[in-house]
C-alpha cells in the first residue's frame, strides 16, 4: 500500500540551483526505503520536501493521500518522524523535555507556555525511552549525551508522535561506523517491529546493502535507480551511475564505499 | 619577492595587515585627531586641572559624618528599589518585544520592522532626558525615575535580547519545527531555552547598569541617592559626599560579584 505519493516534484533554489529534478516516486507503507546517493545529490532535499521544511517549485505531494499544503502542513508533519544528521536536539533542554517536543502538536498553548504535559504523553516519552534504551538518561541535559545517544533520542522523540512514517535524513553520518550500525539496526527494528514506513537518506553503500528493502538512488537531483538491494548488487553499472560526476568521472567517495561493502 | 624581510607575519596572503583594516584604523585616528580639539581634548589643560582634582580628592579624606548612614540607607535603598524595579518591569516587556524584533521569531517582515524603530526610539534619548520629561509631567519623586528607566532600559535589553535570539541555532528550531509545533511552542521550546545564557547574562548586564543610571536620573529629583549626591556636591559637605560615593562604589561591586556568582550556576 502506498503511503508517500511523489508526482513530478521538483526543486529550484532561489539562487537557481536545481537541486531536484521533476520526480515520480511511491513509497510503500512498512517498507525500508534508502535514498542512496553522493554529497549534493538532492538527498536531503528531497526528505525536507516531504515534511515541508522546503517547499517544492513543482509537483504535489500526498502523504496517505492527502496532499501537502500550507494550510494542513502542521497537523501532516506531526504524524511524521523526522531525525537529522547532526541530531538537531534544543541542548540546553533534558533529555525528557526533548522528547516531549515530539508531542507538542497535541497540546494547547497554556499548556506548551508553561512546559505542562499530562500523564500520557509521559507514558508514551517512557516507553520510548526504553525502545531506545535510554532510561536512565532521563533527565541529563541533551548536550551532555555523546552523539549515538543524542540520535537515540532524536529517534525517540520521533517514535512519541506516533508516525505512520519516520524520514531520517544521513542519520548516522555523524557517527563512528559501529554506533552508525547500532542506530540503522534500532530503525530497522522500528520499521519492522513497529511497522513504521523508514524513508532514510545515506551515502554509504554498505549500510544500504544491510539494511534497505529498497533502495533509491539519486544523482545531480535525479533518480538513477529504484529496485532492490539485490538488484543494485548484481547490476554493478547502476552502483556507478549513482556516483558518476557530470564529467563521467567517479565521485572520490564511490571506490572507498564499494570497498566497505564488500 | 618580498622587498622586506621581517620576522614576523600576519596571517594572511601577502602577510601584511589586510588593507581594510588599515583603512579603518586610519579613519578612527583621523576622526579621533579632528575631534579632539572640537570637545576640547586639550592635554594641557588636563595637565594642569590635575591640582584642582587632587585638592578635591584630598577633601574627600575627612571624618566621615557617622551620623548621616541612616538616611543614606534609606535613599541607598530607594536606588536600589528602582534599579530592580525597573529591571524587572524591562524584563517582562522586553521577552515579547525582543521575540517580535527578532528576524528569525518576529511572526511577520513588517512586525519587526516597526519593532525595531520602536526600539531606536526608546533609546534614542537617554534617562536623564526622559527623567526631566516624565518629572515636568508627573512630578518630583522616585515614580518619574522609575517610568524613565523603564523605558529606556526596555529599548535596550530587549534589542540585545533580539540579537541573541537571532544567533540561537536554526537547526534546533528546525527540528521542533519538524514535529508540527506552532509559533509559541517553536519560542517556548527551541528558541528561549536555547537563548537563555546570554538573556541571563543581559538582565544582570542591566541591573548593574541601572543601579548606576537610577543614581544618575536623581540628579533631576526624580529620587534616590542621586538627589543626596548632588546635594552635597553644591554645599560642599564631603564628609557626606564620600560616604555617598563609597557606598555606590561597595553596591556596584557586590551587584557584579553576586551577578557573577549566579551566572556561573545557571550557565
Amino acid at each position: 500500500m502506498s503511503l508517500i505519493q511523489i508526482s513530478q516534484v521538483s526543486k529550484q533554489y532561489e539562487n537557481g540551483f536545481r537541486a531536484l529534478h521533476p520526480t515520480t516516486l511511491t513509497i510503500n507503507s512498512g517498507e525500508f526505503t534508502v535514498i542512496l546517493g553522493p554529497s549534493g545529490a538532492g538527498k536531503s532535499t528531497l526528505l525536507r520536501l516531504l515534511n515541508g521544511l522546503e517547499t517544492p517549485s513543482s509537483g504535489q505531494i500526498l502523504i496517505a493521500n492527502r496532499q501537502l499544503t500550507l494550510e494542513n502542513q502542521r497537523r501532516l508533519r506531526a504524524e511524521i518522524g523526522m531525525i537529522f544528521q547532526e541530531f538537531n536536539l534544543v541542548s540546553r533542554l533534558n533529555v525528557m523535555t526533548n522528547i516531549l517536543i515530539g508531542r507538542l502538536y497535541h497540546r494547547a498553548w497554556w499548556e506548551s507556555l508553561f512546559y505542562l504535559f499530562p500523564k500520557k504523553d509521559y507514558d508514551l516519552a517512557h516507553w520510548a525511552l526504553a525502545r531506545v534504551d535510554l532510561t536512565e538518561k532521563a533527565w541529563n541535559r541533551a548536550s551532555k549525551l555523546s552523539g549515538g545517544q543524542q540520535q537515540r533520542v532524536a529517534i525517540a522523540r520521533a517514535l512519541v508522535q506516533q508516525p505512520s512514517v519516520i524520514l531520517a535524513d544521513e542519520p548516522v553520518a555523524s557517527l563512528d561506523p559501529i554506533t552508525a550500525e547500532e542506530i540503522m539496526k534500532l530503525l530497522l527494528e522500528i520499521c519492522k517491529n513497529d511497522g513504521v514506513t523508514v524513508l532514510a537518506s545515506l551515502h554509504q553503500v554498505g549500510l544500504a546493502f544491510q539494511f534497505a528493502d529498497r533502495i533509491i538512488g539519486i544523482n545531480r537531483g535525479q533518480v538513477v535507480f529504484d529496485g532492490t538491494a539485490e538488484q543494485l548488487w548484481i547490476e554493478q553499472d547502476k552502483l556507478q551511475t549513482i556516483y558518476r560526476r557530470e564529467d563521467g568521472s567517479l565521485d572520490e567517495s564511490f571506490n572507498m564505499e564499494v570497498a566497505l561493502a564488500q | 619577492m618580498r622587498a622586506l624581510t621581517w620576522k614576523w607575519h600576519w596571517p594572511s596572503r601577502n602577510g601584511s595587515l589586510p588593507l581594510s583594516f588599515i583603512i579603518l584604523l586610519l579613519t578612527i585616528l583621523l576622526m579621533l585627531g579632528s575631534t579632539a580639539s572640537l570637545v576640547e581634548v586639550d592635554l594641557v589643560r588636563i595637565f594642569k586641572s590635575t591640582g584642582k582634582l587632587l585638592g578635591f580628592a584630598q577633601q574627600l579624606i575627612t571624618i566621615p559624618e557617622w551620623s548621616y548612614l541612616p538616611t543614606l540607607g534609606t535613599k541607598m535603598l530607594e536606588t536600589l528599589e528602582i534599579a530592580f524595579l525597573c529591571t524587572t518591569l524591562s524584563l517582562i516587556l522586553s521577552l515579547p518585544l525582543g521575540l517580535l524584533a527578532a528576524r528569525n521569531s518576529s511572526p511577520h517582515l513588517i512586525v519587526y520592522h516597526i519593532s525595531r524603530n520602536l526600539l531606536s526610539l526608546m533609546r534614542a534619548l537617554p534617562e536623564i532626558v526622559w527623567a526631566l520629561v516624565f518629572v515636568s509631567a508627573v512630578g518630583l519623586g522616585p515614580l518619574p525615575g522609575v517610568m524613565a528607566l523603564t523605558f529606556v532600559t526596555t529599548g535596550f535589553m530587549a534589542k540585545i535580547f533580539a540579537e541573541s535570539i537571532e544567533v540561537v541555532n536554526s537547526k534546533a528550531i528546525e527540528s521542533v519545527a519538524a514535529t508540527g509545533s506552532n509559533w509559541l511552542q517553536l519560542v517556548t521550546f527551541a528558541i528561549l531555552p536555547e537563548a537563555f545564557p546570554d538573556l541571563i547574562s543581559t538582565f544582570f548586564y542591566i541591573i548593574d547598569h541601572n543601579v548606576r543610571a537610577a543614581t544618575i536620573i536623581g540628579l533631576v529629583g526624580a529620587g534616590g541617592i542621586g538627589y543626596e549626591l548632588v546635594m552635597s556636591l553644591r554645599l560642599f559637605n564631603y564628609s557626606r559626599l564620600m560616604l555617598i560615593m563609597l557606598s555606590i562604589y561597595l553596591i556596584v561591586t557586590i551587584l557584579d560579584r553576586l551577578s557573577d556568582q549566579f551566572r556561573k550556576r545557571v550557565i
